[in-house]
């Protein structure tokens, strides 16, 4: 992987992956000229906003990773959006936590369906022969298996036991000319993590979008989860997409110690400054950031904002470049989870902390 | 009919009962350099298809304030003289709505008729405002719309439906808005355009054009409004 040297911006044309900051929440467009997919649509504009960026007509792919509003609040709004076609909506069985909410997503699906604007919708799970192509682009499901996206939450699942929304949310692998770029995690909890690791999974990514947005693994301890969870995949850079200010919230110090045991020369960026980082809410500088919409930017919140993997003729091109943002964080970040030095003991978890996503 | 921009010079008709207010629109225009006429009082107590017809002949756009004293011999709401102005056929004539009501019960009066009303300025932001709310109307009269007032169909599930005393409204979900939160949808447009009576419509799915990237609940719209067909047995939880 390399970072642009000159620092200079990615052209919008060409292939790669964009991670929106959209604050609490998911969203990653991937495209190829005007040719996108998206997975998971966050609450807000900034999907709508990065497709009319591209020039995008047609989503090729739209990838529900669970039924959460930080993931699918956006999701009808964009599929019912007679601005652009669209391909196939990927989603999971995933129905049971607010059926009202999903009964409307699903009456907007059917309604696209019936009127032309969306060619099929299908059920996603790992076992799937079919690759879902986006030009030069294409996306992996990792997870669920086929036995868990078909049951979605349930407290019956014959060796897991209870699964959550968050234990069967998709995990999405995004390749770039074929060589893997970014893992998306969702919000998958520490029952997924022993899945994958029981069907020995390839997670191997440069780009490791962190589940949950840094928050607790469901009941197990964060610090494990997160190691574990880094290790398998090796990235070069953990991603976790969160809101700045506000509460102190994500990710978890825990998290964040235990990523940095796991990998410790890889880049660790925030979309928003945590507040575990920086209790001041005066407005950040924004002078390091990618073009593009992010969240964030308009208060001054956002850390490393929206983040585009670019594949360039050299490797794959982060975007706003890691340098830069480092220079960022040790200039502006008052106490950097990221930055100091690896601790050799974990912090120990902090009574009552709320931490969920 | 393609409209042209309103170019320096064209002239202006203020619609306000409150004669300071009125006055504070004219000037703002005139630094903008429109040819601005203030109007306090409906004299000859005409409707409002006549008031479009004949007070606003001469004037090549309209700023209406929407409580118009009946004292002033007004028998309409400015609402409805905007959207009716920016919607006469052949010749539309773009109108601005002001108010300083927009968190009051008028906020439902103003919604009835919001798809004619491209802008709806907040009377105390109107010396900054008036100006591109007059540009963007003329360009949503040509067809260009910008985000927040871009419409398409979207399902609507209708929670509950208020026949009166009060607003007559009905309580929805506008998917293609929020998933989850409901808002108040005029209710005559509904019975007009289906047919339904009131009580038939309570837990019924429509289809309506809507503004969805619309950032305020009272700054949707809906044209286009049917009933929408029974769900597929496949997609029923």
């Amino acid at each position: 992987m390399t970072t642009s040297p000159s620092g200079a911006r990615v052209p919008l044309d060409g292939l790669g992956v964009r991670l929106l900051d959209v604050g609490h929440g998911n969203s990653a467009v991937v495209w190829d000229g005007t040719v996108c997919s998206v997975v998971d649509v966050a609450p807000g504009d900034l999907v709508n906003e990065e497709l009319r960026r591209l020039g995008c007509t047609r989503i090729e792919h739209l990838v529900i990773s669970h039924s959460d509003k930080d993931h699918a609040g956006g999701a009808a709004r964009l599929l019912l959006d007679d601005a652009r076609t669209i391909g196939t909506i990927w989603y999971t069985a995933d129905g049971h936590k607010r059926s009202e909410t999903w009964q409307r997503m699903l009456r907007a699906v059917e309604f696209r369906l019936r009127t032309g604007g969306l060619d099929d919708q299908q059920n996603i799970h790992s076992g799937m022969k079919r690759r879902l192509h986006n030009g030069r682009a294409w996306l992996e499901c990792v997870h669920p298996d086929v036995v868990m996206a078909g049951t979605g939450p349930t407290g019956r699942h014959p060796t897991a036991g209870t699964l959550t929304a968050n234990t069967v949310s998709v995990v999405v692998k995004v390749h770039l000319d074929d060589v893997p770029a970014a893992l998306l995690t969702a919000d998958i909890d520490a029952i997924a993590l022993a899945e994958l690791e029981r069907r020995d999974a390839d997670l191997t990514a440069p780009v490791l979008v962190f589940p949950h947005h840094g928050g607790r693994p469901g009941r197990a301890n964060p610090g494990e989860f997160a190691y574990r969870m880094t290790q398998l995949v090796a990235p070069k850079l953990i991603v976790f997409s969160i809101q700045g200010g506000g509460r102190a919230s994500n990710p978890h110090p825990d998290v964040v110690a235990a990523v940095r045991r796991a990998a410790p020369d890889a880049h660790i960026a925030c979309t928003q400054v945590s507040r575990h980082c920086h209790t001041r809410l005066e407005p950040l500088p924004a002078g390091h950031l990618s073009i593009g919409p992010a969240a964030g930017r308009e208060r001054g919140r956002c850390c490393a904002g929206s983040l585009a993997i670019t594949s360039g003729a050299d490797g794959l091109v982060i975007d706003p470049p890691l340098p830069a943002h480092a220079s960022f964080v040790d200039q502006h970040v008052a106490a950097p989870l990221c930055r100091p030095a690896i601790v050799t003991a974990v912090p120990a978890a902090r009574d009552g902390e709320a931490l969920g996503g | 009919m393609a409209l042209a921009t309103l170019a320096p010079g064209a002239r202006v008709l203020v619609l306000d009962d409150d004669e300071y207010d009125a006055e504070a629109a004219v000037c703002a225009l005139e630094d903008a350099e429109f040819d601005a006429t203030a109007l306090s009082r409906n004299e000859r107590g005409v409707g409002v298809d006549e008031f479009l017809a004949t007070e606003c002949a001469e004037f090549d756009a309209l700023v209406c304030d929407h409580v118009l004293n009946s004292s002033a011999w007004f028998g309409f709401a400015g609402a409805e003289l905007v959207s009716r102005a920016n919607s006469r056929p052949g010749r539309p004539l773009p109108a601005v709505l002001v108010t300083s009501h927009r968190n009051t019960d008028e906020t439902g009066a103003i919604s009835r008729w919001r798809a004619g009303i491209p802008v709806v300025v907040d009377k105390p932001d109107l010396t900054e405002e008036i100006v591109p709310a007059l540009e963007y109307t003329v360009r949503e009269l040509r067809g260009e719309f910008r985000e927040e007032r871009r419409r398409f169909t979207t399902p609507i599930e209708v929670l509950d439906v208020f026949d009166g005393p009060g607003p007559r409204q009905a309580r929805v979900v506008v998917v293609g808005w929020h998933l989850t939160k409901s808002v108040y949808m005029p209710l005559d447009p509904v019975l007009e355009a289906t047919g339904l009576r009131p009580h038939e419509l309570r837990g019924r799915w429509l289809e309506a054009k809507v503004n969805c990237y619309a950032t305020r609940a009272d700054d949707l719209y809906y044209t286009d409004i049917v009933v929408a067909p029974d769900m597929p047995a496949e997609f029923q939880l």
